[in-house]
């Protein structure tokens, strides 16, 4: 195999293990970590743990329905919240600052970290749940 | 080398490190100076920033003063339980304080709401208990906003105040603030920093070794 060949294989080669999708994802799940630390990880701390009884835990059965993920990221929640068992009562103060953009990197991020997604949660689905949200 | 200057050369050493050893804590705040005459002499007393009595309400619906850490040493803050900035840090970090000195009766911590409006007795038990907190070692107070206010920024040094900028809408530090057996204020820690909490455990200790 001459030099030029070798060359466009590995080109190849590497372009594959990339694609544009792949890219785009790791740019929302870096940006969504990075936004996590500043508005979440105070209470739900960088390791997702939580804080005693206080904060609950980032759990993979709230990170499924990503609609209610964007409305509980925006809007806040309050009430008694049943999280891996455990029931927590506290308010969640929303965040009316995060971008749809914003939104829908956290949420790729924890779906990534958490709950081993490799799909991105798109600005335009956390744009459209948003419009829908019930509080 | 004779042997005076080895006797001299130990005798630094010995100084040097009897000094190391034995780290002071400084006496923070304002202080002054007294005249006064004693068996006709004149002496200098100093008069170091002393904490004033105070009385508040715990997470238990007691009554809480100064008296309750009489002969204690204590670390003290201001937060408010919806905080979603730096308090739950400053919890989470005053918990390693909490569990490193948990049931030595001579420690104490004394976390003041600067929300007296919403964190009622009521909703401090709650957050108290959610935290894992048991008994009256860490004990969280609520009372008159003024005076809460006025403890913060008169007596412990610190910000503590309504502010509408502000996340959450008070704008308040981070400081961890360690009051001696004397009431005298021995340190400031940055309770969001990991290195200044430790720093503060260790301080605590030498606080508690401190002769009288």
């Amino acid at each position: 195999m001459n030099k030029i060949g070798l060359f466009l294989v590995i080109s190849c080669g590497l372009w594959a293990c990339q694609t544009k999708d792949e890219v785009k994802f790791d740019q929302y799940v870096a940006e969504g970590y990075s936004l996590y630390g500043i508005n979440c990880a105070n209470c739900h701390q960088e390791n997702g743990l939580g804080l005693a009884g206080l904060y609950p835990p980032i759990a993979k059965e709230y990170l499924k329905d990503k609609a209610a993920l964007a409305c509980m990221m925006r809007n806040g929640m309050a009430g008694k919240m049943v999280v891996e068992g455990k029931v927590y009562n506290r308010v969640m103060p929303g965040n009316l600052t995060l971008k749809d953009l914003e939104i829908a990197e956290i949420a790729t991020y924890l779906g990534s970290r958490w709950n081993n997604e490799r799909t991105i949660t798109t600005t335009d689905s956390v744009k459209s749940a948003l419009l829908r949200c019930a509080n | 080398m004779n042997n005076w200057h080895k006797v001299l050369g130990s005798l630094v050493i010995m100084i040097l490190t009897l000094g190391c050893s034995a780290r002071k804590l400084p006496i923070l705040g304002e202080r002054e100076t007294v005249q006064r005459t004693v068996d006709g002499q004149q002496v200098t007393d100093t008069l170091y920033h002393t904490v004033p009595d105070f009385k508040f309400v715990n997470q238990n619906a007691d009554t809480v003063t100064a008296r309750d850490f009489a002969g204690k040493i204590y670390v003290t803050d201001f937060f408010f339980t919806s905080c979603p900035t730096i308090c739950p840090i400053m919890k989470k970090k005053l918990l390693e304080v909490y569990k490193k000195y948990q049931g030595n009766p001579n420690f104490g911590i004394l976390s003041h709401t600067i929300d007296p409006r919403h964190d009622s007795v009521a909703v401090l038990h709650k957050y108290a208990k959610d935290l894992g907190i048991k008994g009256t070692q860490w004990q969280f107070v609520t009372g008159d906003r003024q005076k809460i206010y006025d403890m913060g920024q008169k007596q412990y040094l610190v910000t503590a105040q309504e502010d509408a900028t502000s996340p959450g809408g008070f704008n308040h530090s981070a400081a961890c603030i360690l009051v001696d057996k004397q009431k005298h204020l021995r340190g400031m820690y940055d309770g969001t920093s990991d290195k200044e909490v430790a720093q503060l455990i260790l301080d605590i200790q030498i606080l508690l070794d401190e002769k009288q």
